[in-house]
């Protein structure tokens, strides 16, 4: 059995790779190489459905030994990483939600790249990122994580730059790359540091001796630090580079330049879920350390709220939904921080459903609507695209914690531990925070259904259609996933718990399963509806012009323009970080480099110059001045030692 | 027998005379003739030590500097052919194309 | 096949006299010919790839060795050997050479016979400093690069070409005179008449050459002076984006992509094993230098207009990489430095290669002057894009796996640490910045009339960069068998730094 998974798993990697290499190099067409690209992530969805399956049938405390090493990757003296993969029951989540939902979302891309200039590229991106993703969670070393964790950046990078005719879509790419760059700087140190301390980078080697890094310091600037918070906070740098938190959260919602389809799997359901799956893999290192999961936790919370308040005041619908997405992963970040892994493991397995479900909606309206993205020039949408309305509404239903729909469940897992609390004991405000951020979220998705849904059409200039349904069936299979997810750790059942229970034993993590805690419930149910029926009755009764102005702005004054302008976060960059580097870059090639260090080289020419311009006058060119000095030298010469002679 | 201080003598004038030459003359022909006059006159006071202290190694010393010499003159005159050719002239003021 | 390494050292030597004076040549036939023979060196050098049996790299000592009296009167030798230190040099000089040579089709149209002829004997030179082991015959392969070099930038440069060949040849003639000062001090110190740098470095590890600390100090700043101004090494790096600038394509290719090694692989074959001791107490010194270099570079590569400039100064940043990774002074940082020497050389003689491939387009290298050439020439950016990343050092392509072994070398030394690394890692973030800022203005962007008009690549750049590009994705999946050959070898080096540093 082992062995078929050591065949198994390569494949499940192999297979969009493959799908990557074909499109490359054989196909030209845009709808065949869509297809090419859906079967290679389907096919790797059933390998990986088969392993999975193969895994779930394992003795429990075999679970987490399916270790198998390609080749050696890195042999260089005492630095010895492989290219090895490990498959337990946490990569295996991963491995159905990246290869199911990307499968769905190759599927819709199909139709939703039909019209675009270069699909082919789109799709060879699409697979490569599905290969690059999957590397990232099987991998049994940071080394390799760190492998795929950057080839999904470049991945992200490409997609967001698909269009680079368009000036904001070559920007955003490259802001996303550099911030993730600036993350990666973070996980990298940590990775140095764990390498020193433990002479390897092997999970199986890192993890059982965890503990060994209590008590253990190093020194820096601000005095002797432990060594656990030093390397998990640099962890945290990645973290918050790849998951879009504070303070490097600013690219995702510049990434929504980037094709529809593309931000559902990258920028909502997989990629930017990759910092939560970091921690949670690295929990044996977290434990150690309370200062940084506490601060972990505030991280996650302070990006939850902040992101939720800005997503209302957004007009464009992906923004919204990218603000949203800031928001939910705050929400993830937050439970890994607390130490409720499995709740984030939930929590990001059904966000990953419903909001791709989400973005694929989205881009749906967007297809049907002719390229508009401002929801004030929709309204009305539901009559023109019944499908879309309604798979949309299961995911907002979801997304706001609606009981039954799967987000209530994982969401409300998540403020239980905060309340209920883990080894790190409780966290009340943090909680609360997360209810009010809950309820923001039911607002501004209520919001977004009334403007773009409900009510009369306000810009009429455009005639929207109901999408083919090579895209409404992904949306259909979503949304019915979207409103059963929830079952997968349902209270009292807790499969998801069980099954994950194997890997959380090794850095003995493992929490009792949450009990379901009513009156939370009821509390944050009853929230979430009110704040919907505001944002109803404030968006969907009345008729606007497609031009309005939010009514909120007249009431929250300037909280309203924070929100609209994203608190100023990009401002505040630029001022302090972008200008000032571009200023010194151009002080050091105008100024310092050739006029100090270049000064200083032809300085000492021009010195060698001077002395020879000196020199040049005694050399008349007349042979007989020559000679007249040849003789008086001569003559000095033989008196000198005439002299010496005589004396 | 003559003493050698005549010969001496007659050498130290005759490298008198050269130097003179070579410092005054501007034809570079003169100041050539003014350099023979001068590797001569070293020949001169070369032999008369030589036979002063019999010893035979000033002669053959001489004889090195007959053979320079004449290389000498050989490419002295062949660059003196090649100005002239060139400048139209053997005036060695005027050949100052060195001037720093 | 005990005369390898001489044939593979003067062939190309023998080629650029048959190049030069073979009668009745044209400029077509000789480009050809100098390929032929370029090719002809690179297929003998391959049975020396470790594991085809010429080269064994599981030992530790020289291998091939050639030894013959040469000036008996000073104990000079004619000694040439491999090892594992030199062994991947060696060969990265063979396989660029002919790449050169290629780029030289499009690139070179005026007095073709004597740049090919330069070519050739440019290679002799490069392939003697890596091969030869007394000092006095690495002194002159040594210096006997600068002529080809000079020529080849005074000759077919571009406005400026004067003013910068002159600026290279004397900064690092002036630096080199002083490695000929130290050379002369170890042979009269020694007192044994002889040049031999393997039997020298002997009697220093057993004690029986002792030099006096502060002496040792001196020379090691000598030999230092040398390979700091060739690296470059900041902030002796201002020769190199004039060089650059003005070199013609295939020049600036073989000066990225073999010159700078040379300094390099000196501070390791000398400075390291000569100088233990003086190592260890320059090595802080030196990695802040190198640091410094890795930032600066990037910083101001960031601020160029000139696409060569830019190109020129991101050579500063990585080669600081690789000075951090031998002043790491431990086997981890050694092997890093050593892989890093032949992965820039790749990336970065890939990248004046697709610079230069657009400069024979377009007659201009300012970023400005492009636009769009992903609408227009989608294959040139998609190798474009791939040896950029190599550049930024993107895993799984071969600068990550040189830049991360660097890393992780520097993060354990006992004589840089953490704050050398983290500093490090700022420039990896900085080489994003620039690169990706280059590629967003050329190659994304809008197709300007000037531009849309651009054909994309033909075969024969193709044939240029396919091999480079298959180096990248081999180095950066597999590099273990390079890391390997060399193991032996840097670990004899490192025990000979200090029996504390050995164990790391």
């Amino acid at each position: 059995m082992e062995e078929t998974l050591f065949t198994l798993i390569p494949a499940i990697i192999v297979l969009p790779l493959l799908g990557a290499l074909i499109n490359t190099f054989l196909i030209r067409d845009g709808r065949r190489a869509g297809m090419v690209a859906s079967l290679a992530c389907g096919a790797a969805f059933v390998v990986g459905l088969a392993a999975f399956a193969l895994l779930a049938g394992l003795p429990h405390e075999e679970q987490t030994h399916i270790d198998l090493t390609l080749w050696q990757w890195i042999d260089a003296g005492p630095l010895d990483v492989p290219f090895g993969f490990l498959f337990d029951p946490l990569s295996a989540v991963m491995v159905l939600l990246i290869t199911g939902v990307g499968s769905l979302i190759h599927v819709f891309s199909i139709g939703y790249m039909a019209h675009d200039a270069r699909p082919v590229r789109y799709f060879v991106y699409l697979n490569l990122f599905v290969a690059a993703m999957l590397i990232l969670v099987l991998a049994n070393n940071y080394l390799l994580l760190f492998l795929g964790w950057e080839g999904v950046g470049l991945c992200s990078y490409l997609l967001i730059g698909h269009s680079f005719e368009r000036k904001e879509a070559r920007y955003a790419s490259m802001k996303a790359f550099v911030m993730n760059r600036i993350g990666d700087f973070g996980l990298m140190l940590a990775l140095l540091a764990l390498f020193q301390h433990f002479g390897s980078l092997n999970y199986g080697v890192i993890f059982p001796r965890a503990a060994e890094l209590a008590g253990q310091q190093i020194n820096w600037v601000l005095g002797p630090t432990a060594l656990a918070s030093a390397i998990a906070f640099c962890m945290l740098i990645g973290v918050s580079g790849k998951s879009a938190q504070i303070p490097l959260w600013t690219w995702l919602p510049d990434a929504m330049a980037g094709p529809t389809p593309a931000s559902a799997l990258i920028h909502a359901a997989t990629m930017v879920t990759s910092g939560v799956y970091l921690i949670v893999r690295s929990h044996s290192i977290f434990l150690q350390t309370q200062a940084i999961s506490n601060l972990t936790v505030y991280v996650g919370v302070a990006t939850a709220f902040v992101a939720a308040s800005i997503a209302i005041g957004q007009y464009d619908i992906k923004r919204v939904l990218a603000f949203s997405t800031v928001s939910q992963l705050g929400f993830m970040v937050a439970a890994a921080g607390m130490g409720a892994y499995t709740a984030a493991i939930f929590h990001l397995l059904t966000h990953g459903v419903f909001k791709a479900l989400l973005f694929l909606g989205a881009g749906s309206v967007i297809h049907g609507a002719h390229d508009v993205q401002d929801m004030r020039r929709m309204g009305g949408l539901r009559s023109a695209m019944p499908t879309t309305f309604l798979t949309y509404m299961a995911g907002t239903l979801a997304l706001s914690g609606i009981p039954i729909w799967a987000g209530f469940f994982s969401k409300d897992e998540i403020i239980g531990s905060a309340f209920h609390g883990t080894r790190f004991g409780t966290y009340p405000v943090s909680g609360t925070i997360l209810i009010i951020t809950a309820a923001l979220t039911a607002f501004y998705m209520a919001r977004q259904v009334s403007l773009v849904f409900l009510g009369q059409q306000r810009d009429t200039s455009y005639h929207a259609h109901e999408s083919e349904p090579i895209m409404t069936i992904p949306l259909w299979i979503l949304a019915v996933g979207s409103t059963i997810a929830g079952i997968i750790n349902f209270p009292g059942l807790h499969f998801l718990d069980h099954f994950l229970e194997p890997v959380f034993e090794v850095g003995h993590a493992v929490q009792e399963p949450l009990e379901f805690n009513i009156p939370l419930a009821i509390i944050t149910v009853v929230l979430a509806l009110a704040a919907g029926w505001v944002a109803y009755q404030v968006y969907g009764k009345r008729q606007w012009k497609k031009t309005f102005r939010d009514p909120l702005a007249r009431y929250l004054g300037v909280f309203f323009e924070g929100f609209e302008q994203r608190w100023y976060a990009d401002d505040v960059y630029d001022t302090m970080v972008v200008r000032p580097f571009k200023a010194t870059a151009s002080f050091l090639s105008r100024i310092l480099d050739p006029l100090g260090i270049d000064g200083l080289v032809n300085g000492a020419a021009w010195l060698v110059g001077f002395g020879g311009r000196g020199l040049r006058r005694a050399q008349t060119g007349y042979v007989r001045s020559y000679t007249l000095v040849f003789f008086l030298g001569v003559i000095a010469v033989l008196g000198y030692f005439g002299f010496a002679t005589v004396r | 027998m003559v003493p050698t201080e005549y010969y001496v003598l007659l050498s130290t004038v005759l490298f008198t005379i050269g130097v003179i030459g070579v410092l005054t003359r501007r034809s570079a022909l003169v100041v050539f003739m003014s350099v023979e006059l001068m590797l001569n006159s070293a020949n001169l006071a070369l032999v008369a030590f030589s036979r002063q202290w019999n010893h035979v190694d000033g002669q053959i010393l001489t004889f090195f500097v007959i053979t320079v010499a004449a290389a000498e003159v050989a490419v002295g005159l062949a660059l003196l052919v090649g100005i002239f050719r060139t400048r139209r002239t053997t005036n060695v003021d005027e050949v100052n194309t060195m001037r720093g | 096949m005990n005369f390898l390494l001489s044939l593979i050292v003067w062939l190309p030597l023998l080629g650029a006299l048959v190049v030069l004076f073979a009668p009745g040549l044209s400029d077509h036939t000789a480009k050809r010919v100098a390929l032929v023979w370029s090719l002809a060196v690179f297929v003998l050098s391959l049975p020396l790839i470790p594991g085809l049996g010429v080269f064994d790299g599981a030992r530790a000592e020289l291998q091939l060795v050639e030894r013959v009296p040469w000036i008996s009167a000073f104990g000079v030798d004619y000694f040439l050997a491999v090892d594992g230190i030199s062994i991947w040099l060696v060969l990265l000089t063979t396989f660029l050479t002919p790449i050169t040579i290629l780029s030289t089709f499009d690139a070179i149209n005026t007095r073709v016979r004597a740049f090919e002829a330069f070519m050739l004997a440019l290679q002799t030179g490069m392939l003697g400093v890596f091969l030869a082991q007394d000092l006095f015959l690495f002194y002159i392969f040594w210096e006997f690069t600068l002529v080809p070099m000079y020529f080849l930038i005074g000759i077919w440069g571009g406005a400026r070409r004067i003013y910068a060949t002159v600026k290279f040849f004397l900064y690092t003639f002036a630096a080199s005179v002083l490695m000929l000062l130290a050379i002369i001090a170890l042979y009269v110190l020694w007192g044994q008449n002889s040049f031999s740098l393997p039997d020298m470095v002997q009697a220093i590890r057993n004690n029986q050459f002792v030099l006096d600390q502060n002496l040792g100090r001196w020379l090691f700043l000598a030999f230092f002076a040398a390979f700091a101004v060739k690296v470059p090494l900041w902030p002796f790096h201002s020769w190199l984006p004039d060089a650059h600038t003005e070199a013609p394509t295939p020049g600036s290719v073989i000066l990225a992509g073999v010159l700078l090694k040379l300094g390099g692989y000196g501070f390791i074959r000398f400075n390291l094993q000569l100088f233990p001791e003086a190592s260890r107490f320059f090595a802080p010194a030196i990695g802040v230098l190198a640091v410094i270099g890795i930032i600066y570079g990037a910083w101001i590569a960031y601020a160029q207009t000139d696409i060569k400039k830019l190109v020129a100064y991101s050579s500063v940043s990585h080669m600081g990489f690789v000075v951090l990774g031998i002043f790491a002074l431990n086997p981890i940082g050694i092997h890093g430095a050593i892989l890093q020497m032949v992965n820039h050389g790749i990336s970065t003689g890939a990248l004046f290669l697709i610079v230069g491939m657009i400069y024979e387009r377009r007659h201009s290298r300012e970023i400005d002057a492009f636009g769009g050439l992903w609408r227009v020439m989608p294959v040139y950016t998609f190798l474009s894009l791939l040896i950029i990343m190599s550049s930024i050092g993107l895993p799984a392509l071969n600068g990550f796996v040189g830049e991360a072994t660097i890393m992780f070398g520097t993060f354990s030394s006992p004589f840089l640490g953490w704050e050398f690394a983290a500093f490090g890692l700022i420039g990896v973030i900085l080489a994003a910045v620039y690169l990706l800022w280059m590629f967003r203005r050329v190659m994304m962007g809008d197709v300007t009339e000037a531009t849309a008009k651009m054909r994309d690549i033909s075969r024969l750049e193709l044939s240029m960069l396919i091999p480079l590009v298959a180096l990248i994705l081999l180095i950066g999946l597999y590099p273990t068998p390079f890391f390997r050959a060399m193991n032996e070898s840097v670990t004899a080096l490192a025990n000979g730094l200090g029996p504390v540093l050995a164990a790391r």
